[in-house]
């Protein structure tokens, strides 16, 4: 049994190590896989704020990962074919700066986490779930029927966004860049998490009532957990497309939103760092279960049912000492 | 002396659930330094009352001074910030966090979400001593570092009150605190509401009568949400009416 910390370092040091395998082999799918662990874990990471920690089991995050994903395709789209965008002040001609976007892309998730969560975190339990699937779904159809941006066929945006002056196509600069993204999303989650705010969002989890006995808002409080959740799963989004050069309506559905909860419960909702080992686990078995058989998802279903019934707190629960 | 103050004052409180009438022209006063009781059967109405005046509920008319001004329009949340604090019926405490670390929280209460944010979840010297200070006060002082879902029943009680006399409340509303305690443990909780009250007021709703008799400075009788009673304990003792209402029999 390990202590928390030395759980995090050897997954996040094993991921790295991973991905350096791949380069010192030259087999650059290695490499994509881990980078796409790193960004799913992001996603992962940022829905186990409010459901491990803020109890609110959001079954439409796939909006915010869907949304970051779009702002930064539709940006990196305009900055290449020049096509400008006719705002009501200015006209916007796009970017290729992967920091630009990023920035757009949190923006645009931190705005629609705060009008979801402003009317979602009125309601709790069964509600809240649909509440929050019901936004997605209409952010996914919404993304169906936008045909300017490639509608049900989504949209390429062919190379990678630039940041400074890296190759950015090279697998391994990109993976080291999601790899930064990652520690500074750890660093952030991991300081909202001990810091007061963290402790009494873990007090509104498990009782509302008396939070609001000690003066504390509960709605206030889970609403800015959402934001910040929101903010950070649009990062993700936009990471995914710079990864796939692509993005399209799937990124916005409930089955996404489904697997970022089923990250969160492989992995182990009451760590941090659960969902990490939950990407690392779904990402190994959709590519070994998968080469074995076609029907991968239904054995990954068994194992979820397992988990649940056996190891409620997860593989991390199995790893980590209390 | 010194000069008694009113710190919480009920004017004609009516409160109707449909058509059933849960608080009926209620008008009492709590003084400083003054514990107030409210008896009552079951279903007379005083969760509901206690609710009203911590702001969980609002009266349909009435009104509720909480020190010399009127919180009607106040919400909960705001009551508690001006030192209106209470406990619930049912041990309402965090029970995945420490003893310690769930005072801490009531005493970090009084922070912006921002200042939340920004600050790490751990005590300066001077919260720490003053955690400490109340652990030993309600003589928690060896179970800090005990999580506190697997506290005794009275334990949970006594952590309960702990966070809420650590939010340095104006006025103490208490709702059942004896409930489940046994014999050893109410007579403690006597003595230490007994040495609370000469600092700060009280209002308890309890249904232990001989904790309400050796505490109360003034005792109010709840039945059918209306106030039947109200005095001494001598005078409550003493009451046909009460008796009548209250037990059918002596008090």
């Amino acid at each position: 049994m390990l202590t928390e910390k030395k759980f995090n370092l050897i997954i996040v040091l094993g991921i790295f190590a991973f991905s350096l395998i791949g380069y010192v082999i030259n087999e650059p799918y290695f490499i994509t896989l881990a980078t796409k662990i790193v960004i799913l874990g992001i996603a992962g990471c940022a829905l186990n704020l409010i459901l491990g920690f803020g109890g609110m089991v959001s079954f439409g995050h796939a909006m915010f990962f869907g949304i970051g994903s779009y702002v930064a395709a539709i940006s990196a789209f305009h900055s290449m074919n020049g096509e400008t965008i006719d705002l009501i002040f200015f006209d916007f001609n796009g970017s290729s700066q992967m920091l630009f976007n990023w920035f757009l892309a949190v923006i645009f998730s931190m705005f629609f986490a705060l009008v979801v969560g402003s009317i979602s975190i009125r309601t709790s339990g069964v509600y809240f779930i649909m509440i929050t699937l019901a936004f997605a779904q209409m952010t996914y159809y919404f993304s169906v029927g936008w045909t300017k941006y490639g509608g049900e066929d989504g949209l390429s945006t062919y190379v990678r966004n630039d940041l400074f002056s890296i190759n950015t196509m090279l697998p391994l600069n990109f993976f080291i860049i999601c790899f930064a993204c990652l520690c500074v999303v750890w660093f952030i989650l991991n300081w909202v998490i001990n810091s007061n705010f963290g402790n009494f969002l873990k007090g509104c989890k498990e009782n509302e009532e008396k939070m609001r006995s000690l003066g504390l808002n509960p709605y206030t409080l889970k609403l800015t957990a959402f934001v910040i959740s929101g903010a950070i799963t649009g990062l993700a989004g936009a990471l995914y497309v710079d990864l796939n050069r692509f993005v399209s309506p799937t990124s916005l559905s409930w089955q996404t939103s489904g697997e970022l909860i089923v990250l969160v419960i492989l992995g182990g909702s009451a760590r941090l760092f659960g969902p990490l080992l939950g990407a690392i686990v779904f990402i190994l078995l959709e590519q070994f279960l998968g080469e074995v058989t076609e029907n991968w998802q239904f054995w990954l279903g068994v194992i979820l049912v397992l988990i649940v019934l056996y190891f409620p707190k997860g593989v991390s629960g199995l790893i980590i000492k209390d | 002396m010194a000069e008694k103050k009113e710190i919480l004052k009920l004017s004609g409180i009516n409160k109707c659930f449909g058509n059933v009438v849960v608080a009926k022209d209620i008008s009492l006063t709590v003084i400083s330094n003054q514990l107030h009781a409210l008896i009552g059967p079951n279903g007379a109405g005083k969760t509901t009352l206690i609710k009203m005046i911590s702001g969980e509920l609002k009266p349909d008319q009435g009104v509720v001074t909480l020190l010399d001004r009127r919180v009607n329009h106040l919400s909960e949340i705001a009551r508690v910030h001006r030192g209106c604090i209470r406990s619930f019926q049912v041990s309402s405490i965090i029970g995945s966090m420490t003893v310690f670390e769930n005072i801490l929280l009531a005493v970090k209460h009084k922070r912006s979400i921002l200042k939340m944010l920004f600050r790490k979840f751990q005590s300066n010297s001077s919260e720490s001593s003053f955690v400490y200070q109340t652990l030993n006060q309600l003589s928690l002082e060896t179970l800090g570092t005990k999580v506190a879902s697997t506290l005794s029943h009275g334990d949970k009680r006594k952590l309960e009150l702990a966070m809420a006399l650590a939010m340095r409340p104006k006025i103490l509303l208490l709702d059942e605190p004896f409930a489940g305690l046994d014999q050893a443990e109410s007579s403690k909780l006597i003595e230490l509401l007994k040495s609370i009250k000469k600092i700060m007021p009280i209002f308890l709703i309890e249904h232990d009568m001989q904790a309400v008799f050796a505490l109360a400075d003034k005792i109010s009788v709840l039945n059918e949400g209306e106030i039947i009673e109200s005095g001494s304990v001598e005078k409550i003792r003493r009451s046909k009416l009460v008796q009548n209402a209250y037990l059918g029999g002596d008090l």
